[in-house]
């Protein structure tokens, strides 16, 4: 129902003076930031050996860390090779709602292969998994969560990649929407392990195939550059007053760091590694890496690519990756975004007809069966009626 | 033209009402039906329902739009939102009779076709039955048409029709349609004139 | 013949009936070519029972548009799409005068024909059109069927073909017993070839014997052969051909008629001469109105002598008396005048002028021969007679001539009618007489009018059996009262405007022939209308040459005469044919 503008209205001005205020301090922070990052990168190597002492004492360390390449590294994009393949995958879900009549869970891949040179429309493909009832409840007993379903998603999303491009030869890369490194969020740590290793098992797999699998994080808000500066600010061996000192150097994100460095469309950042709180059976060819790419044509507007760490070991391999994304993102041109990624989003998604289609399926199926059926909540009911959708 | 005997699915029925009825069918469908040809819709019951294609409208969504707009697109994404992507290209058909129990009619049919029915294109021998029969009632649905270009839709099929009369050994056919639109327009120049310059292209 | 519901046979239909009315003529939708279809055009329309029949006034161009007329479609589109815009977004119309119409009844064997039949047990006759035919009723040009029904058969021995139809060249009779049943005219410029019809209808008259005919001759055109002033062939002449049916008279004696002598002379008693007589010259003459009085008083004086003792007279005479004064003398005009009670000077001035005509030849005080006799026993006879006047051709001598013969004959057949009529006696009935007059206009004009026993004759419609048969090229100038009482008019091409009116004065609705007649071919193509003829048709005429002869005469040189068609048509019992 009507939202109380005027209540809301007295506070505009003060939040605008807040924001403002906040704003300032923040030019501030990134100037002082800029600044760090310069002096950082004047000897590479002794930041990336600062970061990595850190490491050892810090075990939920999270954070970026320079690679072998210098820290103001700024490459322009080479030529796309005439010949690859560039397959991409999304997911989307129908989470389990207890108050619907019935409690599902559909898990939708979209997956679309291009191969370039070849002039042949893409290969797509949708999967579509009904959760098995045995997984849809917690040991507890409540119904899972987004978050649980989200890895799932992630983790389908993989499987489903690895296969579709299990036969291809020539160069090829894949794309997924998000790091590399699948959801995390609020999940307990038990639950987070048996996915996560699948996913790394994925992508050792690709390693093995000479598949290049990369993920796409547009408009990155992550600050991993900035705690690295806070580890460089800090003295030499004191590392207590890290956490103080990182929350106090927060608000300004790697892109907004990095930003001035660029001047052309295409180029990328160097590459650094994402020190992650991970699990140990990880494998050091499949830690994240990552480098920042402007794929605008004016303002500089950067996204983050991640790759895994064997990638970095072969520059033509990056520079491969570098070219083709670069590439993808061009073809929508007012709103740079790979194309292939958006196409398997579009194939993933689940309308809300979709939804209600499936749900009746079900309630079919079931009353063909003599089950008797549940019952939607009135709550549900009402917030139905209200939306126009009954 | 197209093979005898052999049914030529163009598309299925997305909507219609008693006059017009608008057919949906991919990218790739789209090699066959052309502006101004004669096709038809199946209701069973022995009732099939005659149209002519008077427009085909290629939609556009968010996608496509922000794509022409890019540098250069690969070839392999052209084709993808040719032959992957579901736009719609539609196929908007004119009521111009119907066929009961065997025997053609020139007015509206009892009832329109439903969702999902297939749309097929009529081949030369259909083509011909239809517009043989009668006196060119059919050409009443044509002149009726208010915002389509009527000109070019009767160019486009009176010479598809005339080239199957022809082949066929009816070389009469053509010049008596020509003087039936004639009498239906002679109190409509402007119509008539850019009727009969369309017209004097097919010569 | 009897008139059954007929078929539609032979042509097809040039149009159908789109508006229009009876006032206003018929709108036809022409569905072939304009080009085929001419003014004058005889057309036939059915509708319902009826069959009208019409003639075309006026062709005009009409298109749905005014712009498909502007723009040359046959520029800017293919030809077969051109062609197929003519007939539709552009046509011709045609008007049609629709003048007849015919109840043909239904179908003969459908189930109204019985009793149709029962109320109509004679064949129909075409009547006035009063009614119209329906939209889209089809219209033909006439066939031959069409023109028989209407205007006779050609072997119908009543008949003379005059013509034929210009478009199908069907043929046209006129019905010469009706045709003698009223004074009629043949009119047309110098040069429309009216003396070429003339000739042919008199050859009809003569041959089918129908009437006898007297001809005033006054250009030497009828009688004699001669030659065409155009070019200069031979024209045969009425003698000629027929014979001793046609005598030659002329006027005075000595009068030829070019190497051919004529069968007897005229010479006019001047006992014959009447003051009447004299009073239809008063114009020519000059007369003063006093005449009329010295005319009596000389008529009280001297009887059938009057004017024979008139001018024996001498004007002006004097002598002196006994006391020496000049006093008029015995035998001069004065003293008669003093004696009759007239004024001198008018006794006189009358005695000068008709000096004029006491020079005549053939006027004399006693005619070797009675020529008048001879002429009336003739023409009593069923013969013809042919009175050329030679050398008397000028105004007066015709004037004089023709009325004083005319009323002669005039008073005789009234003479002889009246007796019929009191004793009834079979065979009796007086002969039907047609007196052909050229110039008519120098008689029968306003002036003269009410004077010339022409003009009574034409009034009188036949009361005493004799009817007039005017020839002019001036019909404007003819009086107006006596033109409308003209029967049948048989005209070609006519220039001036007031001629035109002239023909058409006394026949209602016919205006729009107007146009027609003022575009006829002269020489090929003349207009029948009137009384005589059942509705108005224009006809290419009948060449007169020799093979009109043959066909008049019969092949080998002997007319068919009405005996002879008669026998032929099996209207007599005979065993032969």
């Amino acid at each position: 129902m009507p939202v109380n503008y005027f209540q809301l209205h007295q506070n505009l001005e003060a939040y605008s003076q807040k924001t403002s205020m906040k704003a300032a301090e923040l030019n501030t922070l990134e100037e002082a930031l800029k600044k760090a990052f310069g002096e950082a990168a004047l000897d590479t190597g002794a930041t990336r050996a600062r970061v990595e002492r850190a490491e050892r004492e810090l075990p939920t360390l999270y954070c970026a860390k320079p690679t072998a390449e210098p820290m103001l590294t700024i490459r322009d994009a080479p030529p796309k090779p005439e010949r690859y393949t560039l397959a991409a995958a999304d997911g989307s879900q129908i989470a389990p709602n207890r108050h619907r009549p019935v409690q599902f869970c559909v898990i939708n891949v979209g997956l679309i292969k291009a191969h370039h040179g070849s002039g042949l429309e893409p290969t797509t493909d949708i999967q579509s998994e009904l959760m098995d009832q045995e997984r849809l409840f917690t040991v507890e007993g409540g119904l899972i969560g987004e978050d649980t379903v989200g890895l799932q998603r992630d983790l389908a999303e993989r499987r489903a990649l690895l296969r579709f491009v299990e036969n291809e030869t020539g160069p090829v890369v894949t794309l997924t929407d998000g790091p590399l490194d699948v959801y995390q969020g609020t999940l307990a740590a038990a639950e987070r392990q048996a996915p996560q290793a699948e996913v790394y098992e994925v992508y050792q797999k690709m390693a093995e195939m000479g598949v290049i699998n990369a993920g796409y994080i547009d408009k990155p808000g992550s600050e991993m550059l900035t705690r690295m500066l806070a580890l460089t600010q800090l003295p030499e061996g004191d590392l207590a007053g890290y956490d103080q000192l990182k929350r106090s150097m927060a608000g300004i994100s790697d892109a907004r760091l990095l930003k001035h460095l660029f001047t052309r469309t295409g180029q990328r950042s160097a590459i650094f590694e994402a020190i992650t709180k991970t699990e140990a059976n990880r494998g050091p060819s499949v830690q994240a890496h990552f480098f920042y790419l402007n794929v605008e044509q004016g303002e500089p507007y950067l996204a983050r690519v991640e790759f895994p760490g064997w990638v970095s070991e072969r520059p033509e391999l990056v520079d491969l990756l570098h070219a083709v994304v670069y590439a993808e993102s061009q073809v929508l041109e007012t709103h740079p975004y790979p194309y292939l990624l958006h196409r398997a989003h579009e194939l993933a998604v689940i309308t809300f007809e979709e939804r209600v289609y499936v749900e009746d399926m079900l309630l079919r199926q079931f009353d063909q069966d003599g089950l008797g059926l549940g019952r939607i909540s009135n709550k549900e009911v009402t917030k139905e009626i209200a939306g126009g959708r009954l | 033209m197209n093979l005898e005997g052999q049914k030529i699915a163009i598309g299925k029925l997305l909507r219609a009402d008693n006059s017009h009825f608008v057919a949906g069918c991919r990218v790739r469908e789209l090699e066959t039906p052309a502006l101004g040809s004669l096709c038809k819709v199946d209701l069973g019951e022995n009732l099939e329902v005659y149209g002519l294609i008077t427009n085909i409208i290629i939609n556009d969504d968010g996608l496509v739009r922000q794509m022409v707009s890019g540098v250069s697109i690969p070839s392999e994404y052209t084709a993808d939102n040719r032959y992957n992507r579901n736009l719609p290209v539609e196929i908007h058909v004119l009521t111009v009779g119907y066929q009961s129990e065997g025997a053609i009619h020139h007015y509206l049919p009892p009832r329109p076709p439903l969702s999902l029915d297939v749309l097929y294109l009529c081949d030369d021998a259909q083509l011909v039955d239809f517009t043989a029969h009668g006196r060119f009632g059919y050409f009443r649905h044509i002149l009726r048409m208010m915002d389509s270009p009527v000109e070019e839709l009767l160019v486009c099929h009176l010479g598809q029709a005339r080239a199957a009369h022809e082949a066929a050994g009816d070389t009469a056919w053509y010049p008596a349609a020509c003087k039936e639109l004639i009498t239906l327009l002679r109190d409509d120049y402007v119509k008539l004139a850019s009727v009969l310059n369309a017209l004097a292209e097919l010569e | 013949m009897e008139l059954e519901n007929k078929a539609n046979t032979g042509n097809k239909p040039i149009g159908y009936v789109v508006g229009g009315g009876l006032e206003a003529n018929l709108q036809v939708r022409l569905t072939v070519p304009a080009h085929q279809v001419q003014e004058g055009a005889f057309l036939v329309t059915d509708s319902g029972n009826w069959r009208f029949y019409g003639l075309v006034t006026d062709l005009q161009l009409g298109s749905t548009n005014a712009r498909f007329a502007d723009e040359q479609s046959e520029d800017r589109l293919p030809q077969p799409l051109a062609n197929l815009l003519h007939g539709q977004t552009l046509f011709t119309n045609l008007a049609m005068m629709p003048a007849l119409m015919m109840d043909r009844g239904p179908e003969p064997g459908s189930p109204g024909y019985m009793a149709w039949r029962e109320l109509h047990p004679d064949s129909a006759a075409p009547i006035p059109v009063k009614t119209v035919p329906s939209h889209h009723a089809p219209v033909r040009l006439a066939d031959a069927e069409d023109i028989t029904e209407l205007f006779g058969d050609e072997n119908d021995p009543n008949n003379f073909r005059i013509g034929e139809t210009r478009e199908q060249g069907h043929p046209v009779c006129l019905d010469l017993e009706k045709f003698v049943k009223r004074s009629a005219g043949i009119f047309g410029t110098t040069g429309s070839g009216k003396s070429f019809l003339a000739r042919m209808i008199l050859a009809g008259l003569i041959q089918k014997n129908q009437a006898s005919t007297l001809i005033f001759d006054m250009h030497n055109e009828y009688g004699p052969d001669s030659a065409s002033s155009d070019d200069k062939k031979p024209v045969s002449g009425l003698k000629s051909k027929f014979g001793s049916k046609v005598r030659l008279v002329g006027l005075g004696r000595g009068t030829r008629f070019g190497d051919l002598n004529p069968d007897t002379t005229l010479e006019i008693a001047q006992t014959d001469l009447t003051p009447e007589d004299v009073l239809q010259l008063s114009q020519a003459l000059n007369l003063k109105e006093t005449s009329a009085t010295t005319l009596d008083a000389l008529y009280n004086s001297f009887h059938e002598a009057w004017f024979g003792e008139f001018m024996k007279m001498r004007a002006g005479a004097v002598v002196e008396d006994d006391e020496g004064k000049k006093v008029p003398a015995p035998d001069s005009v004065e003293a008669w005048a003093a004696d009759a009670g007239v004024h001198p000077g008018a006794a006189a001035g009358l005695r000068s002028k008709l000096e004029r005509i006491n020079h005549r030849d053939y006027l004399v005080e006693a005619p070797a021969s009675n020529g008048l006799r001879y002429i009336v026993e003739a023409l009593k006879k069923g013969e013809h007679i042919v009175l050329s006047f030679g050398k008397f051709d000028n105004d007066l001598d015709y004037l004089m001539v023709t009325n004083l013969i005319t009323r002669k004959i005039r008073d005789t057949w009234e003479e002889w009618t009246n007796a019929y009529h009191r004793d009834r006696k079979p065979g009796n009935e007086p002969r039907p007489l047609v007196v052909v007059v050229e110039e008519a206009h120098k008689l029968l004009n306003r002036e003269m009018a009410s004077q010339t026993i022409f003009s009574t004759i034409a009034r009188e419609m036949r009361k005493y059996y004799v009817t007039l048969l005017i020839i002019d090229q001036r019909p404007s100038q003819i009086y107006d009262e006596v033109m409308s009482q003209l029967g049948t008019r048989v005209t070609g091409s006519l220039g001036d405007e007031d001629d035109i009116n002239a023909v058409l004065s006394g026949l209602a609705g016919r205006q729009a022939l107007r146009g027609m007649l003022a575009k006829l071919q002269p020489k090929e193509e003349v207009l029948l209308l009137g009384w005589g003829v059942l509705m108005p048709i224009l006809v290419r005429s009948r060449r007169y040459d020799s093979r009109f002869w043959q066909e008049v005469l019969g092949e080998n040189g002997k007319g068919k005469n009405v005996d002879d068609i008669n026998r032929i048509l099996g209207y007599q019992d005979d065993d032969t044919d």
